[in-house]
């Protein structure tokens, strides 16, 4: 047995000296996770993470219910009434009646910070050059660029353009432009625009619990930038679904006959 | 007999201190907030659908009418999470279900639990 064994070792010794191929096929380190790891030098941010930060992405001491100024987001006047024009299916002034949100009406791409409305799971992949985002809901991904600058005059996309960068050992910060203009920045409505610009701040606090930050900068929509959070989100340590959940317009659009419109207000006839 | 409602009481418990996400697909301004309505009903079809399951099935109220109902339930995704499987209801299976009713009086509900018939509790998760 013990023979065997140093048989065993002198074999793969002998087959790593002649081959670097081999050596460059050695695996990298790995989290508990599974998630690859390109240094120790920064934060781990395996876990299987979730679920949403809130509706109504709106500054530390504003009342989302009583809407705008209450809320105190910093509109231009042109998106205040962009959103009270707005009929969104969630938060305080949901309707079924004829939404105009673009997500559950065309099922278009939910698009960042609105994806941390979603109730979830989410995994962060990390390589050298990337993170990849990976959300269980609706079945989607990001990537998020590491340590390289903004292109200088990005497409505009549904997802912008994210370049990121890791800050201490505990925190990964994301930097987004290049949004299309096209999605809500939440759930309730708020606009975006091509001029948005979104720090994305995700600190893991500890083994279970990470904090999400957003700052919101978009000086399309609103006159001054406001923090969002931190928000604690939790590794709750079952996996992703075997289910799925992937937007379907027809899906939607048979929910809301059979289901939804049945329970409106009944409307005077004129 | 007393174990099975000791196990029952248990797995009752343990659904009722799951947290439940917030933010589901909409939401519930057309439904009674506060009351759960509770109906006993004969499934006549489950839909194991996104955005939404929906359960269908009639129920005799007390002029002797059958109304059918359809009540709403979490997306597959949400729902195997807590144990059910798109072969959990069948046509004809009776079942008492905890709803929260539609405020304009249409046969319409958000599910919020249910037991089937063999006595076991599924919590529903939007």
């Amino acid at each position: 047995m013990r023979n065997q064994r140093i048989a065993s070792a002198i074999l793969w010794m002998a087959a790593l000296a002649v081959s670097p191929a081999l050596l460059a096929q050695t695996a990298p380190p790995t989290s508990a996770g599974g998630n690859v790891l390109p240094s120790k030098d920064h934060v781990d941010l395996s876990g299987n993470w979730g679920y949403g930060i809130g509706v109504n992405y709106i500054p530390n001491g504003g009342d989302a219910k009583l809407g705008p100024p209450a809320d105190k987001v910093p509109y231009q006047p042109w998106a205040r009434d962009k959103f009270l024009s707005e009929r969104p299916m969630t938060g305080p002034n949901a309707t079924f009646n004829k939404t105009t949100d673009p997500q559950m009406l065309y099922c278009d791409p939910v698009g960042t910070p609105r994806v941390w409305t979603w109730p979830g799971k989410y995994r962060f992949l990390q390589t050298p050059e990337a993170v990849y985002i990976i959300y269980e809901f609706g079945m989607t991904w990001r990537v998020v660029w590491l340590n390289r600058p903004h292109s200088d005059d990005p497409d505009p996309t549904w997802w912008g353009e994210s370049v990121g960068k890791y800050e201490g050992n505990d925190t990964l910060v994301i930097d987004t432009i290049g949004f299309n203009g096209k999605t809500w920045i939440d759930m309730a409505g708020r606009p975006q625009t091509e001029k948005g610009h979104l720090i994305e701040r995700i600190r893991r606090v500890d083994a279970d619990t990470l904090e999400i930050t957003l700052t919101i900068d978009d000086p399309g929509a609103y006159t001054q930038t406001w923090t969002y959070g931190p928000k604690t989100v939790k590794n709750l340590k079952t996996g992703f679904s075997k289910a799925q959940l992937i937007c379907d317009v027809r899906g939607n659009q048979y929910f809301d006959d059979v289901v939804e419109k049945p329970t409106l207000p009944a409307t005077p006839s004129k | 007999m007393k174990d099975k409602l000791v196990r029952l009481f248990l797995i009752s418990s343990i659904f009722l201190t799951v947290t439940i996400p917030a933010v589901a697909h909409h939401g519930n301004a057309g439904y009674e907030q506060e009351k759960v309505t509770i109906l006993k009903g004969t499934v006549t079809e489950f839909e194991w659908n996104n955005p939404h399951g929906q359960i269908h099935f009639d129920v005799t109220d007390d002029k002797g009418e059958v109304v059918h109902w359809i009540s709403e339930c979490g997306p597959p995704l949400r729902l195997v999470e807590v144990g059910w499987t798109r072969k959990t209801l069948k046509p004809g299976d009776v079942v008492t279900f905890y709803l929260k009713v539609a405020k304009n009086g249409t046969p319409r509900a958000i599910l919020q639990k249910m037991i089937l018939p063999d006595g076991t509790v599924l919590e529903n998760r939007a």
